[in-house]
Order: structure tokens, then C-alpha cells, then sequence
């Protein structure tokens, strides 16, 4: 995946060793490939292939990883910028103008 | 008939009768409404009635594939399941699509649950699982949804075209099905949402610079608006293109790694060469 990645040593994923039982959930729902198993555990092969997206630590059942994910959305980290404020890019029901 | 309860006979049918058929085929209505949200017309309110829709003609044991309420997405989901007999669970996302909704949470756990709630879906089949594209899987928490409902969530393949033979291997997908890519020509699919998004910004700059042309030391002369707002138009324009065509299109081959290099060399340069 090394098409997919554009800075270095940015990325605020975290794997904990201890608590992994090597599921191996973080290695089916990752878009980006970044995880393998290797010995029953899960490894994470390039953490720069990372992309913040959360689905890995929202599937981990033992809280073995951590990430910082955002809404991943351009246009809501812009308003983020513009309005002070952590990015969101408001697809709610009644804002729809700011909608990504 | 005072006092008389009144039946609609349709309640009187098994539940699963009453579920909505959807044909795998898009029709003229289906695809003008595509080029229309693809050119941000009506792109605010492209959206499906969430609930349950059946594909051919599905039973007990058929599979349930979850979708978002964006028409777009819902409609990319049905024309890949041609000759297969499934449950489509669409969820209430707001009419955004799969991969946006789930980052906001949308397309989130506690929206499946209530859904598969709503539904009765242990009615409905026999079978205790639920298929999701894989790019929801950062709003849901599949071992949530299997706590809560019973309904065991396997997360297909990232592009619906995969789906079929995601399901004909028995719910494996390859490396390739799971990984997301964004070539030159799903690229150009963004290009003319993002032309229309600030049209009307456009059209005020490029009028205000028609009628500021005209302004001169003895008063206003209308002979001279075009030859002096001529080349700033075409100016502006170029860039306006160059930003929104050519920069997404072109993205890895324009050079510097920063985004902001990036958009400097795309924008500015780009027009002139």
C-alpha cells in the first residue's frame, strides 16, 4: 500500500502486544492493509500506510488499539479551521449547507 | 361501523410479505438521478426509505446485506446482486453515503441495532448474521452489534461489485476486495460536483470584475468592460478549472509532496503550461 501513504512518523496508532488475542479483526476490516498476525499476534506491517480511520480499534474487542481517528473529511477539517473548533463536517438532518 | 376495529388487510400477511421488491436492474429514473447528484443537483436529498427491501426472492435462510440511505450507494449495492436472492437492511444515514457516515458514527453501531430492532429481523430469517460493507467498520463495532441484537455482523468486501463472490467463496473476501483504491477515473467521478459547489462565488467574482473593468478616471465606459475584464476572467476561470479538474485528476503526478506545494504548482501553474 505504499501508493496510499503521503507523511512520515505522523500516525497516532498504538498497538498494545499484551492484550492482543490475535482475532485478527484489525487485519479484515483495515482498508489500508497495515496489519498481519504473526506468532497469534496481530503486527502492524507499515504504520505509515496508516489513515486514522478507527475501524481497527472500534473492532478491537480487548482495547489493544488505539487511535486518535478523525471524521475524515476535508471539508470538515476546514471548518474546524474556520470555526475554531475539532473538525466536523455536520451531515446532520438539519445542517445540510455544511455537509462534505 | 361505529366501534368496528378496522383491519388493513395487509396486516394480515406474514411479515416477510410485505417487504418491498427492488429490481437489480437501474432504470432511465435511476440513472438520471445519478448524473444529477453527481452535478450537486437535489444532492442534499438523494435518499431511500430505511427499512427492508428484498432482491429476487429471498427466505429464511437468505443473507442480509446492510446499506446506507444514499440513493447513490443503495443503487451500487442492488445493480451488483443480479441472480441473487438477499435482504437488503438500509439504514437510516441521513441519505450519506456508507464510508462518510460511519466516520461520523452514523453508520454506527447503535443505528444497526435499532435497525435490525425495527426490522424484527429475527423473523425474518432463520440465520444469525448480517453482512456490512467493509468501509463501515470505523463507525461499527461488530462485537457491540453481536452483543446486543444476537445478529453476528461479518464485514464483506470494501466495492459492492466484489460482493458476489465475496458470498460464493462462503464470506471470504481476498486482500484485494479489502483494500481501498482511488484511481484516476473514480477521480474524474468528483470533478463535476466540486465545478458546481461554489458556482455562484464564481459567477460574483467574474461579474464583479466585468463591471469593475468598466470604471475609468472620467466615469464608467461601457466599451471598455470587455477588453479589460477579459484577460482577469479567463484568469480566474482557468484557475477555478485548474483547481477542481486538474489538481484531483492529476494529483500523484503534480510534484512536491506538501498539499500546499501541491495546490500551488497545480493551480498556478498548471493554466499557463
Amino acid at each position: 500500500m505504499k501508493t496510499m501513504q503521503y507523511l512520515k512518523n505522523v500516525v497516532t496508532l498504538k498497538l498494545n502486544a499484551d492484550l492482543c488475542t490475535g482475532c485478527g479483526m484489525c487485519v479484515l476490516v483495515c482498508p489500508h492493509a497495515v496489519f498481519g498476525i504473526a506468532n497469534g499476534k496481530a503486527r502492524i506491517l507499515d504504520i505509515d500506510d496508516c489513515m486514522e480511520c478507527g475501524a481497527c480499534s472500534n473492532n478491537c474487542r480487548t482495547g489493544a488499539i488505539y487511535v486518535k481517528a478523525g471524521v475524515g473529511c476535508a471539508a470538515g477539517i476546514i471548518n474546524g479551521i474556520l470555526n475554531g473548533t475539532e473538525p466536523s463536517c455536520d451531515c446532520t438532518k438539519g445542517n445540510k449547507s455544511n455537509c462534505c | 361501523m361505529k366501534g368496528q376495529p378496522v383491519i388493513n388487510t395487509a396486516d394480515l400477511m406474514p411479515l416477510a410479505a410485505r417487504i418491498p421488491r427492488v429490481s437489480v436492474k437501474l432504470n432511465g429514473k435511476d440513472r438520471l438521478g445519478a448524473l444529477k447528484v453527481r452535478f450537486g443537483i437535489g444532492r442534499d436529498n438523494y435518499a431511500v426509505t430505511p427499512g427492508l427491501y428484498k432482491v429476487g426472492n429471498p427466505d429464511s435462510r437468505s443473507e442480509v446485506l446492510v446499506s446506507a440511505n444514499y440513493k447513490l450507494s443503495f443503487d451500487m449495492l442492488r445493480k451488483n446482486l443480479e441472480s441473487l436472492d438477499v435482504w437488503i437492511l438500509v439504514i437510516d444515514t441521513n441519505g450519506v453515503n456508507v464510508w462518510c457516515a460511519a466516520g461520523k458514527g452514523n453508520f454506527g453501531t447503535d443505528n444497526v441495532v435499532k435497525s435490525i430492532r425495527n426490522a424484527s429481523l429475527e423473523h425474518i430469517v432463520s440465520h444469525r448474521s448480517i453482512l456490512l460493507p467493509q468501509l463501515s467498520a470505523s463507525g461499527i463495532a461488530a462485537h457491540k452489534v453481536k452483543e446486543q441484537t444476537g445478529f453476528r455482523p461479518l464485514f464483506g468486501p470494501v466495492q459492492a461489485k466484489d460482493i458476489k463472490a465475496f458470498i460464493g467463496a462462503g464470506h471470504k473476501a481476498t486482500p484485494e476486495m479489502r483494500k481501498v483504491s482511488f484511481p484516476m477515473k473514480e477521480r474524474a467521478k468528483l470533478v463535476p460536483v466540486d465545478f458546481m459547489y461554489q458556482k455562484y462565488n464564481l459567477l460574483i467574482i467574474l461579474a464583479s470584475v466585468f463591471i469593475l473593468s468598466g470604471l475609468d478616471r472620467t466615469g464608467f465606459l461601457f466599451s471598455k468592460m470587455w477588453g479589460t475584464s477579459l484577460f482577469p476572467i479567463l484568469n480566474i476561470l482557468s484557475a477555478y478549472i485548474a483547481g477542481i479538474v486538474l489538481a484531483p485528476v492529476f494529483l500523484p503526478f503534480i510534484p512536491f509532496r506538501m498539499f500546499a506545494l501541491k495546490g500551488a504548482f497545480g493551480d498556478y501553474w498548471l493554466p499557463f503550461s
